[in-house]
């Protein structure tokens, strides 16, 4: 193997893959990035055998071949080097020297033999997706994913379409105490796909590489497998062999308590007043009365903390508790003016959303204060 | 792109993966191998099984062999994948295959089943397909190894206290199984040495057991299976691996070992117990050198040269971890001989691996009786154990062992 390749074209695929990569690893080769040149390309191949990275590049290819190399040792070398260098790959026994300028590096490497590959096998179900419309779908749930590993079947987004006739594919993802559910109009071709959940890390991976992208992706999955296709780069995920809960039956759908305040000014009293409550639990209470928010906390240790906020409501009067993390997480999401909330009594799931916006809803269970 | 053609001995320093992940061929077993094939041919294969048996009889090498081929069966019926994963389940008639313990000998012809059916030999993958590669790296996403030797070298350079399966170990499996399979087939753990899994480690294998995921295989890999809990034996389908006969040891050893002579192959053969794995591994360590030492220091009795020679015998091998664990296993061994030369001594002509261990026997069999010749090899076995569990310092170990069993000018310890 033998090639050049300017320094911002390696690093940019680099990052992609080696972020795939773990740190800490007892199995050698998985540390390794596979590097395999071909005809005026570099393809580099990361993964932690539950999903993988492939990337190609442009490359003045002299020889062909290819090898595995230390993906973090690589990335943070070609990081260091300047902006604009040509870097010069070349593969001899079981070393790879890398060349850029009067910089000289010797790296070990492992045979490509013993890279595990991801077999994709049968990919029956097929749809494009806007880079925008994914991006959507995972910014608006990935909060809510959960870290619990005893409930695996949580630990990742739910995909699937909706089975009436609203033509929609969804995404769902929930902890248990909250719940985020977005949607995009369905992709030709998706209405047959079975519901899948694709884990945390391929969702995480998956919207670094959206990042800086706008054009459309090709998504093919089985029951066991997923594939999203950019121009130049293909991430395969293993799924989570899991069921996920049947969700809809937590929407609420009698709630007739609504109150629509100021998002921004809602999110900022939220974070003031939660100074005061203490670690563990983290409660706000929110007192409505007609017109008007009051939130307060009380904390043995701390002391209190109350606020008014103008609101709409016309309800009867209420208090209702939330853990003030889970509230600032939602209102986060929420890119417009206001937030609409619709509850129904101080321990029954409320929702959360956008009025202006139907892509996007939120479940939060309440809290007892 | 054309891959490069690499010979595997060509291995760099640092791949050079455990024997028993790389073994082509097995000597003897052929009923537990049968009782695969059956259990694989009825459809209802049982979720998990415990390979139990002695130390180095060739368990975690069929362990591996036989998840490589399930392996493989799934990779040829997924048919080839692109770039990679062309399964060529050929028999490679004459392969140079990596350095390791069986390696470097001709592929035995597929073996027949009980049932007289046509299964696949085990052995059969070429070293070269992408699942043997994959399986010996520990690479292939659809295997999960737990390798208690592997574990405890660190992660990321950080050796490990003690040499224990833990909790996040077990945990691993968790999530492997959490994930669906790379192929559209078996997802396979398999756990060499389970008995090193402390208490809440087995708790949480035990979740696992309990509610066995889809598709999912649990092969356990013990010798000392007593040390599981009874309720991680009792969900688990036991093959117990007998050690192999004198005339089979005899065979694998002709073959693997043809640079030593006959005497030294036999006496090999015999005090590895029927283990060949241990056999080989006392021949290519000079393990016979170092029992004839041991025992020529047991029955040396000189207070001035005897402590002195003591002395240095275990800082020669304390130095070296691989002799030290041979020097022990040779010992428990002894007192184990001991126990059974006490309770019957052979009538007639002498049976034992080596001239000089029958003296030894023969001198030491009438300074105790049989009950508390037991009770020496029981506390003997406990302390390797825990030597090598805990990590105790060598040398203090060799003392204790030499120690108990009587130190020249000092009384044999009495409990």
């Amino acid at each position: 193997m033998k090639l050049s390749i300017e320094r911002n074209t390696l690093l940019k695929a680099l990052s992609h893959v080696q972020s795939v990569v773990e740190r800490r690893n007892t199995i050698p080769i998985l540390s390794n990035v596979e590097l395999d040149a071909d005809e005026g390309r570099l393809r580099l191949t990361a993964t932690d055998l539950d999903l993988a990275i492939v990337e190609e590049v442009p490359a003045n290819v002299d020889e062909a071949g290819g090898t595995t190399v230390p993906a973090h040792t690589l990335h943070d070398i070609v990081r260091k080097l300047p902006a604009g260098a040509e870097i010069a790959l070349s593969l001899a026994g079981e070393r790879l020297t890398l060349t850029a300028g009067r910089a000289r590096f010797q790296l070990a490497c492992l045979p490509r033999e013993d890279f595990p590959t991801m077999a994709t096998g049968d990919l029956p179900y097929r749809f494009d997706l806007a880079a925008s419309a994914l991006k959507h779908l995972i910014d608006r749930t990935r909060f809510a994913i959960s870290m619990e590993e005893t409930r695996y079947y949580l630990n990742g987004i739910y995909f699937h379409v909706s089975e009436d006739e609203s033509a929609l594919l969804k995404a769902v993802a929930t902890d248990g105490h909250r719940l985020a559910r977005a949607q995009v109009p369905m992709p030709e071709g998706a209405a047959a796909m079975p519901g899948v959940i694709v884990p945390r890390k391929t969702v995480l991976e998956l919207r670094k590489l959206v990042e800086e992208y706008d054009g459309t992706i090709a998504v093919a999955l089985s029951d066991t497998k997923i594939r999203f296709a950019f121009d130049s780069a293909v991430l395969t995920s293993k799924l989570i062999d899991g069921t996920f809960p049947d969700y809809e039956r937590v929407i609420p759908t009698g709630n007739d308590k609504r109150l629509v305040v100021d998002c921004h000014a809602f999110a900022e009293s939220v974070d003031r007043v939660a100074t005061i409550s203490s670690e563990k639990s983290r409660s706000v209470k929110l007192s409505l009365e007609t017109d008007k928010l009051t939130l307060s906390v009380t904390s043995p240790e701390h002391g209190t903390a109350t606020e008014e906020l103008p609101a709409e409501y016309e309800g009867e009067p209420m208090e209702i508790g939330f853990n003030a993390r889970y509230l600032l997480d939602i209102l986060e999401q929420i890119e417009g003016e206001k937030v609409e909330a619709r509850l129904q009594n101080a321990t029954s799931p409320t929702i959360m959303r956008d009025p202006e916006d139907d892509s996007a809803l939120y479940v939060l269970m309440p809290m007892r204060v | 792109m054309a891959r490069a053609p690499r010979s595997p001995s060509a291995e760099p320093a640092g791949t050079s993966f455990p024997a028993w992940r790389t073994a082509r061929r097995i000597i003897g077993h052929e009923q537990a191998i049968g009782t695969l094939h059956a259990a694989a041919a009825s459809g209802r294969m049982p979720h998990a099984w415990l390979f139990a048996g002695p130390q180095g009889v060739g368990k975690a090498s069929l362990a591996c062999a036989w998840a490589r081929s399930l392996l493989a069966r799934q990779a040829t019926a997924m048919g080839a994948q692109e770039g990679k994963g062309t399964a060529d389940f050929s028999l490679a008639a004459e392969h140079d295959s990596g350095p390791g313990l069986f390696d470097d000998e001709k592929v035995t012809p597929p073996s027949r089943s009980e049932g007289g059916q046509e299964d696949e030999d085990f052995f059969a993958l070429s070293a070269d397909h992408p699942v043997f590669r994959q399986v010996a790296a520990g690479s292939h996403p659809d295997l999960l190894i737990l390798d208690p030797e592997e574990m405890s070298a660190g992660e990321g350079g950080r050796a490990r206290a003690t040499r224990q399966i833990r909790v996040e170990d077990v945990r691993r499996i968790h999530r492997f199984y959490a994930h669906t399979a790379s192929s559209e087939g078996w997802r396979i753990t398999l756990i060499d040495e389970a008995e090193a899994m402390n208490l809440s480690a087995a708790n949480a294998l035990l979740k696992i057991l309990e509610e066995p995921p889809a598709r999912g295989l649990l092969i356990l890999v013990s010798h000392q299976p007593g040390r599981l809990l009874p309720t991680i034996r009792s969900r688990c389908r036991t093959l117990v691996f007998q050690p192999l006969t004198l005339s089979d040891m005899h065979d694998f050893l002709a073959e693997e070992a043809p640079e030593c002579d006959a005497p030294t192959r036999d006496a090999a053969a015999r005090l590895a117990e029927g283990a060949p794995g241990r056999a080989l591994n006392l021949l290519r360590n000079d393990g016979l050198t170092l029992y004839r030492e041991l025992l020529g220091l047991l029955a040396d009795e000189n207070v001035a040269s005897g402590l002195q020679a003591r002395a240095r015998f275990i800082e020669q091998v304390a130095g070296d971890p691989e002799r030290h664990r041979l020097v022990l296993d040779l010992w428990r061994d002894l007192h184990a001989r001991l126990v059974r030369f006490a309770v019957s001594p052979p009538a007639g002509k002498e049976e034992g691996p080596l001239p000089e261990e029958a003296v030894l026997l023969e001198r030491w069999c009438c300074r105790s009786s049989p009950d508390e010749w037991i009770e020496r090899w029981e506390r003997t076995g406990r302390l390797i154990e825990q030597a090598e569990r805990l990590y105790l310092d060598r040398k203090q170990v060799l003392w204790t062992l030499f120690a108990e069993d009587g130190l020249p000018g000092v009384e044999p310890h009495r409990s």
